[in-house]
């Protein structure tokens, strides 16, 4: 997957959308079920966001794999866009 | 009335018993700093009778009215009668000197005491429980959610918008069945999630803004909340104000499917 920095809830959902497709081309349908489940819980930005980290960190060595070379650091800015949007 | 109610009235009860010694304890010092009040024999025995038996009447009036807790509060019992009968020392301590040293030593060696320490940090923990220092004050600074703590956004908006919520303003949460969280849901919005532009405002995936159902509501008066500014979907740079509160804490007044 191409390299983009995360520096809003577009490129989050972009990226969302794929690593869905990336699951389902490796055999990863549960995952590519987790977050989409995420991205439809609802009319929260803060839920949705929040959702998707909780994904991220715990499939974080799967999704960091599927990310490509720069999946650590994508991996890691997506969590911490969404700390930031928490207010952590 | 349930338990918590009745702990919350005994301890918003007991802040004001708090209040009216450390306003004797300031009279005292004041009055040991000053030292030009001369007050008559006379008055000064009717102040001291009149001032325990008014802080004994609110003590168990304000505090125990039933007489369910006397017991677990019989120190602080002690100290309203410590303090109204240090309430005697105010007409002799305007006048003599010596006994103005003797108050100041007493007082202080008082605040030296860890234990006067101890009571004092109960008793604003209890206030700050009892909410007795108004609503801001027992504004969550967090709320514990599944995805990690959400903070309350210092931001004018946001802070307008709290109060908003802690009045009682309509709440809202739109979701598709199946798919999100209804009843339990911590995150709510400031306005309908049908409103044209709200996706955007409220950074929700545009492919997923399709909600089926909408709930409105109130968060329960009382009960911990924050709100923050969502992060919209550029080019729609948010602002708009999400409320978190605890699970449970949405009081759902209607159900509405488009």
């Amino acid at each position: 997957m191409n390299a983009q920095n995360i520096n809003s809830t577009a490129d989050i959902y972009d990226l969302v959308e794929k690593l869905k497709i990336e699951c389902r081309n490796n055999g990863l349908g549960d995952l590519a079920t987790q977050l989409d489940g995420a991205m439809s819980l609802g009319s929260s930005g803060l839920e949705i966001l929040g959702a998707i980290r909780k994904v991220f960190v715990e499939n974080r060595t799967t999704i960091e794999h599927l990310l490509g070379p720069t999946g650590r650091e994508r991996s890691g800015q997506v969590i911490a866009f969404v700390d930031k949007a928490f207010g952590r | 009335m349930n338990a918590k109610t009745i702990e919350m009235m005994m301890l918003n009860r007991k802040m004001l018993v708090w209040k009216v010694i450390w306003s004797v304890w300031l009279i005292i010092f004041a009055t040991m700093q000053a030292t030009v009040v001369a007050v008559p024999c006379s008055m000064t025995s009717a102040f001291r009778s009149a001032a325990a038996s008014e802080l004994q009447t609110l003590y168990q009036f304000e505090t125990d009215p039933l007489g369910l807790v006397s017991d677990q509060y019989q120190n602080l019992l002690n100290d309203v009668q410590a303090v109204a009968n240090a309430g005697a020392y105010l007409g002799r301590l305007s006048a003599d000197p010596c006994e103005q040293q003797r108050a100041r030593a007493a007082l202080l060696a008082a605040l030296m005491n860890p234990n006067t320490y101890a009571d004092a940090v109960f008793g604003i923990d209890s206030a700050l429980a009892a909410g007795f220092f108004g609503p801001e004050a027992t504004a969550a600074e967090t709320i514990a959610t599944p995805y990690g703590a959400a903070v309350q956004s210092s931001a004018p908006e946001a802070l307008s918008a709290l109060e908003q919520v802690q009045n009682g303003a309509t709440v809202y949460k739109g979701g598709v069945l199946g798919s999100s969280v209804t009843g339990d849901s911590q995150f709510l919005a400031l306005e309908n999630p049908l409103n044209p532009g709200y996706a955007g405002r409220y950074g929700i995936p545009p492919q997923n803004a399709n909600f089926n159902f909408v709930l409105t509501g109130q968060v329960q008066p009382g009960a911990s909340v924050i709100t923050r500014v969502a992060p919209g979907i550029p080019p729609n740079p948010g602002g708009a104000i999400e409320a978190v509160t605890t699970p449970g804490a949405f009081q759902i007044n209607s159900f509405h499917m488009p």
